[in-house]
């Protein structure tokens, strides 16, 4: 939790600072999408390339692009992720685990502009907070995230993104891993 | 520009501080259990595990670094005319008791999981999530004590102290989901 807030305290001052040097751009924006477990509950006696992944759940959420100073723009977020029950026969019978719930908050530093005008690229690394429940278990860990955003402009004020990343949950020596793919919608509340 | 490459740095550095937090996984480990009859007349079954049997377990045993999810599964049937607490202790040192009371006398005795209720004369799937909840807090620790040492231990299924009982456990097993740094 120092971490974060150490982190989001630089990015503040950095931001802070910077911010005389031109006016502040805020957007928002919503997003949506498929999340994939990564390298979890899996057998490794009968372990194919394809164990690797779990069931697809679903992701969606809040983004607030601030760019305050030039080339990085802070963006936190808040998330929120459903993955689905896993059905598994075991002597016989089959049963069924439960998927994690997952509500996630924190701030990504992207390299350029998510929202910005025509065709790009903006890659980005973000840190927050991450709970994931289910019955019998909770996690509540710091989570790290990095991916590729693809941004896409159709109108004034308006972008369409798209993101790929790679996102995980440190749960001491080890983290709980997801891949994510969403399709995201800002508005540039100020430009 | 040479702000921002420290801004990277940091937020690079806080991504790798947690050792091998990348290279890490959930190996789920299946340990069929025998079935179990336990009665308050005639005695209790006990099963020793040795975790070293599984291939799973032996391939990550150095590398484990906690359990992440735990369950008890398989058929209960309840074989008396009132309802019965299931519950299932184990002995940290490989066992042979026959009786409820020999197995609470044995100092390293610890209850893992339970109670779980079958109704009279009723037989009953577990469900998994409802498993999950039933691990006490010292079970768990006791469970991730033994992944960690030499792996035996002895399971007993038993019913509530001093209570009249008797049940059959039918199908059982043992999950363990240990987070190992690969």
């Amino acid at each position: 939790m120092k971490r974060i807030f150490a982190l989001t305290l630089l990015g503040l001052v950095v931001a802070g600072g910077a911010a005389q040097a031109g006016p502040v751009g805020v957007s928002i924006g919503v997003f949506g999408g498929l999340t994939i477990p990564v390298l979890q509950d899996v057998s490794t006696s009968s372990f194919s390339p394809g164990d690797a992944f779990g069931a697809t759940g679903s992701q969606f959420g809040i983004r607030v692009p601030v760019r305050a100073i030039p080339v990085i723009t802070f963006e936190p977020y808040y998330a929120k992720s459903s993955y689905k029950d896993r059905d598994e026969t075991i002597g016989g019978i089959t049963y069924t685990r439960e998927g994690f719930d997952g509500k996630s908050f924190g701030l990504n530093a992207i390299l350029g502009r998510p929202d910005g005008s025509g065709f790009h690229f903006f890659p980005y690394i973000g840190l927050g907070k991450t709970k994931l429940e289910r019955t019998g278990e909770e996690i509540n860990k710091t989570g790290y995230n990095f991916g590729l955003g693809l941004g896409l402009s159709p109108a004034a004020k308006i972008s369409v993104q798209a993101r790929g990343e790679f996102a995980m949950v440190a749960t001491g020596d080890t983290s709980r891993k997801f891949t994510n793919a969403t399709l995201g919608l800002t508005y540039s509340l100020k430009p | 520009m040479r702000r921002y490459g420290w801004m990277i740095l940091a937020l690079g550095l806080g991504l790798t501080t947690g050792g091998c937090i990348l290279t890490s996984g959930q190996i789920q480990v299946t340990f069929d259990l025998p079935n179990f009859t336990a009665s308050s007349t005639t005695g209790i079954d006990g099963t020793t595990i040795d975790l070293n049997s599984e291939k799973e377990y032996k391939d990550n045993k150095d590398k484990l670094k906690d359990l992440s999810d735990l369950a008890v599964l398989g058929k209960f049937t309840n074989n008396s005319a009132s309802a019965v607490n299931v519950d299932v202790w184990m002995t940290t040192t490989p066992s042979n008791h026959a009786t409820e009371a020999a197995l609470m006398a044995d100092p390293t005795r610890i209850k893992v999981w339970g109670p779980f209720q079958v109704a009279p004369s009723a037989t009953k799937v577990i469900d998994w999530n409802q498993s999950a909840l039933l691990f006490s807090t010292a079970g768990k620790a006791a469970l991730l004590g033994e992944a960690k040492g030499d792996g035996q231990f002895t399971l007993y299924v038993v019913g509530p102290a001093g209570a009249s009982y008797d049940f059959s456990v039918a199908n059982g097993a043992l999950v363990l989901v240990i987070d190992v740094g690969i």
